[in-house]
């Protein structure tokens, strides 16, 4: 049986999506956290000098190691069974409803840079007013039946889930997937479903969200002590 | 054989790396260039997520689909077009991380693309010259396995590399500032591929099929500009 390490950080960030498809797919998983400490030393051992990086032990005890969680993300989805189908062209489907939620989550970086918590304020206010529900609004127009791709869970759901947490733990109660709800219908059902099982399990139980957290007054993420 | 057809503006943006594969493995291809101000706002909301490029594959029998994404169209047209490293789960996401490494290197300058004054600019690009692309493209360098990033094959990650030198080209060659070219002794697997590129295919792309006339670096002002 193949298994699994996740070197991220203490914190969910850029680890939490493949966390998230590990444990929904029962894989057997270790998490190896990164402490900032310890960074300086292991940063050039990773194949571009970032985490999260994967390594995959396989059955005859050989491994091999894959950086960059965008590409993490699409050989996890696809080896555990979480594409829509194994043609080029289904699994390119997936990864760009996943890539368009990446583009929503760099806005939401980006709405952080201000140097005062005002500038910040104003930007987050304008990303709950406007743009994450027009990110959304495609989202939801594109699901094609229980969930993204039909009947199958595919990576694709796990992402909007994971974003949905996020927005959550940034926006609370405004969260515009909360206050707009009526509009997205297919994408509220798809996260309630997910939430009620093993997805869910995942966020109550096995979830790190560490020592990175968002602080709302300041309106962007910090490091909590 | 399927056809295919490239919808984007009429400059090579985040289409350039689309266009480039589809001609360095000679498939037949289409630009379809849409107009900011009068076809965008329609196809806008046709499209999957309200962004382009948009890829439309043309199969033998005349059926068309629709693939939006860089990432994705890039990672679907390298394993189409036998661009992939290999045909495993594991060669094609190594081929993937590569491309997000090189594409988060290139999204680091968008922000002083932006900057409102031209000092502001000028600083922001020598920042990102000297401290950012070096620390980016030591990582590049090393991981390089041969002639080519996977040994002996060209993949899509070598041309992804081409396409961010010509991008250095557009923006700082009129300064002799292109940093592949001021830190060539450092990166000297990463230049030759460069070179290798700018002799065939992908070079000939570069001068006759790239640059659609229209957007170009004004070169006292530090910023992209329509003629």
């Amino acid at each position: 049986m193949t298994t699994y390490e996740l070197h991220y950080f203490n914190a969910a960030g850029r680890g939490d999506m493949s966390r998230l498809l590990l444990d929904f797919a029962g894989a057997s998983y270790k998490n190896v956290l990164v402490q900032n400490a310890d960074w300086g030393t292991k940063k050039d051992t990773t194949p571009f000098g970032k985490v999260p990086v994967l390594v995959i032990k396989e059955a005859d005890g050989s491994t091999k190691e894959l950086a960059e969680s965008a590409a993490i993300e699409a050989y996890l989805a696809e080896v555990l069974g979480l594409v829509p189908g194994s043609s080029p062209f289904e699994r390119a489907e997936a990864l760009s409803v996943v890539s368009a939620f990446l583009d929503l989550e760099d806005k939401l970086r980006t709405a952080s840079t201000g140097t005062t918590s005002e500038e910040r304020k104003t930007a987050h206010e304008k990303a709950l007013a406007e743009t994450i529900p027009m990110y959304l609004k495609y989202q939801e127009r594109f699901v094609r039946g229980s969930y993204y791709f039909g009947d199958k869970v595919t990576y694709a759901d796990l992402k909007l889930y994971q974003i949905a947490l996020k927005l959550e733990e940034m926006y609370g109660d405004s969260s515009p997937l909360k206050t707009k709800a009526a509009d997205f219908p297919k994408l509220t059902k798809i996260v309630e479903t997910l939430a009620a099982g093993k997805a869910g399990d995942y966020t109550k139980n096995h979830r790190i969200i560490g020592v990175l957290k968002w602080f709302k007054d300041e309106w962007k993420w910090g490091f909590a002590a | 054989m399927p056809t295919y057809e490239v919808h984007y503006f009429d400059t090579s943006g985040r289409a350039d790396l689309q266009r480039m594969l589809l001609e360095v493995a000679g498939a037949s291809y289409t630009n379809v260039f849409l107009n900011w101000r009068t076809t965008w706002p329609t196809v806008k909301e046709t499209t999957a997520f309200g962004v382009v490029p948009k890829l439309t594959v043309v199969e033998s029998d005349g059926s068309r689909k629709d693939l939006y994404e860089t990432s994705a169209i890039e990672a679907y047209l390298a394993e189409s077009l036998d661009l992939m490293p290999g045909p495993t789960a594991f060669e094609r996401a190594e081929a993937l991380s590569v491309l997000s490494a090189l594409a988060e290197l290139e999204d680091k300058v968008r922000p002083t693309l932006w900057l409102r004054t031209l000092d502001e600019r000028k600083a922001g690009h020598a920042k990102y010259c000297t401290e950012t692309v070096p620390k980016y493209l030591k990582y590049q360098e090393r991981f390089v396995r041969g002639d080519w990033y996977f040994g002996d094959k060209l993949t899509v990650t070598d041309l992804k590399l081409y396409q961010l030198y010509l991008w250095y080209e557009d923006m700082y060659s009129s300064y002799d500032q292109n940093p592949f070219k001021v830190l060539a002794a450092d990166f000297p697997k990463l230049n030759k591929i460069i070179a290798t590129l700018d002799k065939g295919k992908a070079g000939e792309y570069a001068r006759k099929r790239r640059n659609f006339g229209k957007n170009r670096w004004i070169a006292k002002d530090w910023k992209f500009g329509r003629k």
